[in-house]
């Protein structure tokens, strides 16, 4: 059981850091394409 | 070391995401005034289809991958943490954000919300291609009245219709990002779209009890408009209820 836990667990924060990752590069992207 | 995703799995599920970023173009497609009036049945119907696709497709299936308190736990975990982000880090960037800023800020969450998308719908072609179809389905239904608000703002931010669609099919497909890291990540465990497909259960129940409920139930929609929505989301409960049955009913 924990060991499914701590698994759940790893792939929510990777993809949290993915997810976060994708979507901080988006938002600095646009306003870097916005300015220039 | 596990075979990994077969070609067809890789095909149906960039299909999948592909379809998903042709919802961004519906919005600019459809003439405004339709859009305005539809919106609040096409928000119903999309809650409706999501909390039917994660209670009969995306639960039980990720039910039968993991040990019940193991996969239960991981996807109110997921609804947890999603409320927490929301409401400190979405709210704190949003307050008191100008037009432009703003964008970008929307472009940003939208990207994020893409990600997992996708990975619910490798997750989901992974477990069966029935539960794929279906999962897709549902994000595809979700993303259109979200594009369409979205739509919405980046047009009051100042920006023309073609660059405001353009932008928003690019962020789009985003989604391919957690697709791909989903089908490569299971190569190396069956697991991990076990657990892929848990956290979608937690993502699908956000969006639909967090994001789109509220915007008819709380929200501005009064009377006729309210029950239309209300109407739809039986709808589309009852839509995924069919298309459950008439596919195998949660069968493998």
């Amino acid at each position: 059981m924990s060991e499914y836990l701590l698994g759940g667990a790893l792939v929510g924060v990777l993809f949290l850091v993915v997810a976060a990752a994708v979507g901080l590069g988006v938002a600095w992207l646009w306003r870097r394409a916005r300015r220039g | 070391m596990p075979a990994g995703p077969t070609a067809t799995i890789w095909i149906w599920v960039m299909a999948a995401v592909v379809l998903d970023g042709g919802a961004a173009l519906v919005a600019g497609l459809v003439p405004e005034g339709w859009l305005e009036a539809a919106r609040d049945p096409l928000v119903g119907f999309a809650a409706g289809v999501l909390l039917a696709t994660t209670f009969l497709d995306v639960l039980p299936e990720t039910l039968r991958a993991l040990p019940p308190q193991a996969a239960l736990a991981i996807v109110l975990g997921t609804l947890a943490v999603m409320i927490v982000l929301e409401w400190t880090i979405g709210h704190r960037a949003t307050s008191g954000a100008g037009a432009r800023r703003l964008a970008a800020i929307l472009l940003g969450a939208d990207a994020f919300h893409n990600v997992a998308d996708g990975a619910a719908i490798a997750a989901a072609f992974l477990a069966s291609p029935r539960v794929g179809l279906i999962t897709a389905g549902a994000v595809i239904v979700h993303e259109v009245p979200e594009e369409v608000a979205d739509y919405v703002l980046l047009r009051q931010a100042g920006l023309s219709r073609g660059r405001a669609l353009a932008a928003m099919t690019g962020v789009q497909l985003t989604a391919a990002v957690g697709a791909i890291a989903t089908l490569v990540g299971s190569a190396a465990s069956p697991l991990v779209s076990s657990f892929a497909l848990a956290v979608a259960g937690g993502t699908f129940l956000h969006i639909a009890e967090v994001d789109l409920v509220p915007t008819f139930l709380a929200g501005r929609a009064r009377g006729r408009r309210r029950a239309r929505a209300v109407l739809a989301l039986c709808a589309g409960i009852a839509l995924v209820i069919v298309g459950t049955n008439t596919g195998g009913g949660g069968q493998r």
